[in-house]
């Protein structure tokens, strides 16, 4: 739907205003974008908030023992799936291949997941973009 | 045969070469080597170098450009050759009973350049929230949704917009002029361009070079004002680790950002609009197809589109004026404060929450030049300790500094652009 507002006189600004009006709009300006985006922080917070209340509360009821546990006899623990991805041969490779790209940089692996055939495309142009800026 | 050969000369390119044209070959030049061999946002200085070149070489087909009454240069102008026809059968006699005759206009004939019908993207203000639709896609808000506070960091960084505006205005610029030079200080070229079109088309030339210039140069103008802003042990402050975000809470971001957003700024709504539809749909996973194109082909296509546009607008009548060179150093000024704004905020909040600090390096990320803001910003952190990894720490104000650039372009937009 398309709105248009009345113009307030405070917005009419001269084509070569004085210092006054333009430290005014300015400030005015300032006060908009600390507005908007202290609004959305506002709202992410209690977004936040809410997330990690009904997260704990998840927490907590996946932990509280089941009263018919006990009885139920222990099904045996499946073994854990050998990916390749947890192979320590090749986490080794990965993270030599790490430390020859970035040539010896300090880094730290946090993470290795195994790779989503699907997203190949998605996740070049996102290497793409990034990899065009030069910061040294 | 002498004479049919020097007739035949004077309708070639060569005589219509002027020396102005010969500088902004050389501008082109300077700013090819920029790409190519120095790796500066080839991406977008490759497409406006090369358009640069195309507007100061006598093209036919191309471009159409028009000398005004006034002395304005306009470009980008396609005819269209028609005759009106009454709108409906029984037209007359409803012509007759209103006192009016509704008509409609046939067209028999477009008659343009490839690139007089390219440039109506930036006439029309399509391409920048286009581009917009990528970077939504493009971008992940969970740093940002997992540290909020940041927000104010890319709020503190447009501190430069506003300070410039009234530089621009008491060198000589008027108030319109004078926002689409501020907001160079965003580094964020489509608003720039968007926010230029609607306001001052006649210096978009000079604004989207400089704003693209300086996006290329961050890593050289942003460290020297870092460091003087900081000290030893500010530069190692490190944060603590960001929290998980779920998907749900990255769609109601992207929802409740644009509700924010186009409330409060109305102008911006075509902006923010498609950010937050390119981010959905990367987040709500099930319009990979979608956000395939968004982020590839779409912003791939337009990059150039844009790029070309850009660069065609550099003639050299308009661009070798000293009115160019003033923009562009307005815009570094912009650019520097708005750095400055975000650490000095960053350094606030420390003072305020001296249990959680930011590490202040983190603040000049607001500038929304993304990513190469935020990894300005680690490289710098590792210079002061090479085992503190700000990075995604930094991307919160970097993509807040995209949502403040587009709010503050709205302002603008609200208080000049009617």
């Amino acid at each position: 739907m398309a709105f248009s507002p009345a113009r307030p006189a405070l917005l009419a600004l001269a084509e070569y205003p004085n210092i006054g009006d333009s430290i005014l709009f300015q400030l005015n300006g300032l006060i908009v974008v600390f507005i908007a985006l202290g609004s959305i922080w506002g709202l992410l917070e209690l977004m936040g908030a809410a997330f990690r209340l009904a997260a704990r509360r998840r927490h907590a009821s996946a932990h509280r023992p089941h009263p018919a546990a006990h009885e139920r006899p222990s099904a045996p623990a499946a073994p854990a799936a050998a990916t390749d991805a947890t192979d320590p041969r090749v986490l080794a490779v990965i993270a030599a291949a790490v430390h020859l790209t970035l040539r010896g940089q300090p880094h730290r692996i946090t993470a290795v997941t195994p790779e989503q055939p699907t997203l190949d495309w998605a996740r070049e142009g996102r290497r793409a973009i990034f990899a065009s800026h030069k910061t040294h | 045969m002498i004479q049919g050969l020097l007739d035949f000369f004077q309708t070639t390119g060569f005589a219509q070469i002027t020396w102005q044209m010969l500088v902004m070959w050389a501008v082109a030049g300077v700013l090819i080597y920029l790409a190519v061999a120095k790796g500066f946002e080839p991406l977008l200085l490759v497409p406006i170098a090369f358009g640069a070149l195309v507007a100061n070489l006598p093209t036919r087909g191309v471009i159409t450009v028009e000398q005004r009454a006034n002395g304005v240069t306009d470009s980008a102008i396609f005819r269209i050759e028609g005759h009106a026809v009454p709108a409906r059968q029984d037209a007359p006699a409803a012509a007759a009973m209103a006192g009016e005759t509704p008509q409609v206009l046939q067209v028999n004939r477009v008659e343009g350049g490839l690139f007089d019908f390219i440039s109506q993207g930036v006439k029309l203000e399509l391409f920048p929230p286009l581009i917009f639709l990528g970077v939504g896609a493009l971008t992940d808000f969970g740093p940002l949704i997992a540290m909020p506070r940041t927000l104010l960091l890319g709020a503190a960084a447009q501190l430069g917009l506003f300070f410039t505006f009234m530089g621009a205005n008491l060198l000589g610029f008027t108030a319109k002029q004078s926002a689409s030079i501020g907001i160079i200080g965003g580094a964020d070229g489509p608003t720039a361009i968007f926010l230029t079109n609607k306001l001052a088309p006649e210096i978009l030339g000079a604004v989207a070079v400089a704003a693209y210039t300086y996006m290329s140069l961050v890593p050289l103008i942003q460290p020297p004002i870092m460091r003087a802003l900081t000290t030893h042990h500010e530069r190692r402050i490190r944060m603590k680790s960001l929290r998980k975000v779920s998907r749900t809470e990255k769609l109601l971001f992207a929802l409740v950002v644009m509700i924010v957003c186009v409330l409060l700024v109305p102008d911006a709504s075509a902006l923010i609009v498609m950010l937050m539809l390119g981010n959905f749909l990367r987040e709500c996973a099930v319009t990979e197809r979608l956000v395939k194109s968004a982020q590839n082909e779409i912003i791939n296509v337009l990059t150039i589109f844009l790029g070309v546009t850009v660069g065609l607008t550099m003639r050299a009548q308009n661009f070798l004026a000293p009115e160019t060179l003033k923009i562009i150093l307005l815009g570094v000024v912009a650019f520097g404060i708005s750095t400055a704004g975000g650490v000095i905020v960053a350094k606030i909040m420390n003072l305020l929450s001296p249990h959680n600090p930011v590490n202040p390096l983190i603040g000049s990320a607001g500038v929304s030049a993304v990513p190469m803001a935020a990894r300005v910003s680690h490289n710098e952190g590792q210079r002061a300790d090479p085992n503190n990894y700000l990075l995604m720490h930094a991307m919160g104000p970097n993509v807040a500094g995209v949502i403040g650039t587009a709010v503050a372009a709205g302002y603008f937009l609200s208080a000049l652009g009617h």
